[in-house]
Formats: structure tokens, sequence, C-alpha cells
């Protein structure tokens, strides 16, 4: 199963490229957010590649700084900034997701560490409990954090594809957009599922949901560039 | 803008029709679930988050 985040980094990888080539091109700060976002992804995961190859301090608190607390939150953030043009309310949010970013970074590096009963056969979401101890505020920002994002992106998604379905329009966007809600929903599942004890699958469940938001964002960006804003939708 | 509009329209089907908003419902009632387990772990129902 360890081979599974060396596959999920090279998707997430390539699919921030991708995306933030597309900002490149045609501008918008909800594209930025989202390379952003899958950068942070990117790093969780390739987290999981060295934590099964070493131990490291820095690598485990990373994973969690980007993987547990951040990717999520950031890949909603992009999708707030799509979704509420009007004003400057998304730009608001990200700056207080900016503050509580950095708030979240100084707890998590001066949070202590036991390395000591760390195992690199095992994966990492299986012990991290066990090494790694997270006050009070890191757990309540975790699940902040996750609910936020989890809401803004999937919920986002679900949102984009509805008005596509209702107005007739754009197939492939809405089409999409499904793909992009079900492949969010995977790790954030995942992570539900390792909450609960009752399963570990979230390196199974990152990679299915980068595999399936990169092929959601193919699909939803394949036609020729929308004339209307709105329609923009991924 | 409304004429690009109407140009992109789909023709409806079995599966946009009926199969999309069900898919659609669905994926709405996980993130409630997901949600649902949030928050019992906030509660504290589970170790921790």
């Amino acid at each position: 199963m360890n081979f599974l985040p060396y596959l999920s980094t090279i998707v997430t990888f390539a699919f921030a490229v991708a995306v933030y080539n597309r900002y490149r091109r045609r501008g918008g700060i909800h594209l930025l957010l989202w390379a952003f976002g899958l950068l942070l992804y990117g790093i969780g995961t390739l987290c999981e590649v060295i934590l099964g190859l070493s131990f490291s301090v820095f690598a485990l608190k990373m994973w969690y700084l980007t993987g547990a607390m951040l990717t999520a939150a950031w890949l909603g953030m992009g999708t707030v900034h799509l979704l509420i043009r009007k004003g400057n309310t998304a730009m608001v949010l990200t700056w207080v997701l900016a503050g509580i970013s950095v708030l979240a970074f100084i707890l998590v590096m001066m949070a202590p560490v036991t390395s000591t009963a760390y195992d690199v056969t095992r994966p990492v979401s299986e012990q991290y409990k066990e090494i790694f101890t997270r006050n009070g505020l890191i757990i309540l920002l975790t699940i902040l954090l996750n609910i936020y994002g989890t809401l803004t992106l999937v919920g986002g998604a679900i949102y984009s594809a509805y008005l596509f379905w209702r107005k007739k329009i754009l197939v492939n966007r809405m089409f999409g957009n499904i793909l992009i809600a079900v492949g969010a929903l995977s790790p954030a599942m995942g992570g539900s599922l390792l909450r609960a004890g009752l399963t570990d699958m979230l390196y199974l469940s990152e990679l299915i949901g980068a595999i399936l938001m990169f092929v959601g964002f193919l699909m939803a960006t394949s036609s020729a560039p929308a004339t209307n804003p709105a329609e923009a939708s991924s | 803008m409304a004429a690009a509009s109407r140009s992109k329209r789909f023709k409806p089907n079995l599966v946009t029709e009926k199969i999309v908003p069900v898919v659609l419902v669905l994926l709405l009632l996980i993130l409630l679930a997901v949600f649902v387990v949030i928050g019992l772990s906030l509660a504290g129902v589970f170790s921790a988050a």
C-alpha cells in the first residue's frame, strides 16, 4: 500500500501544474488558489513518501499541516472566489484563511513529537496520533478548516453541476463538476473513516481523489472558453 | 452571451434527466455524512480528530 503516495504525488503535482498553466493563460484568482491548494495536497502526499522511507519530524509536521489542515480549506477558497464574485467577501475570507494558516503553522511546528514509536513500514496516518501531540486548538482548527474546505469545495462543485443541469448547458462542465465533487469527497471520507477509527484508507482515498478531480478538471475545461465568467466553473 | 449559452445547450437524455439529479442528491447526503462524523469527533464520540 505504501506505493500509493508516490502515485498521488505525481498526479497531484501534474494537476497543480495544469491548473497553474490555465491561470497563466486566463487569469482568475480561483485558479491560482486551486493551484496553491493542489501544491499543498502534493506536499502532503510527498511527506507520506518521505515518511515511508525514514522518520523526519519536519516531514511529519508538514504532512499534518498540509494534508490534514490546509489543503481542503485552500481548495475550497478557490471555489469561493469562483462563486462569490461581487464585493470583497472572498478576498476578506482569503486573508482570514491566510492568518489562520500562519497560526496553524506556528502551532504545528511548536507541537511536541515522540519519534521513538515510529514504524516506517506502517502508514503515517495509522500512527501519527501516537507520536504527534496535538493540543486542543490544533484539533479544533483541523476540524473547522476541514468543515470549511469540504463544504465550499464539494458544495461548490455540486452547486455548479446543479446550475449546468438546470440550464441544460455545457454538459462537459456538469459532469466535470460531478467528478470534482466525488474526488473531493474521497479524501474527506477517508479522513472521516480514520477519525471514526473504522479503517485507514487515507492513502487510497487521496489517490482516488486526486485522479477524479484531475479528470473532472480536464473534462470541465475541455470546451471552448466560456464567454460568460459565471459559466467558467472549474 | 445568450446566443453562446444556447449554442452550448445539450439535449436531455435518460442519464442527464434522471440519473444526474439522483447522483447530486447522493453526493449531498455523503457530504452530510462526512459532517456528521466530524461533529461526532468534536463531541468526543471518537478518540480525536
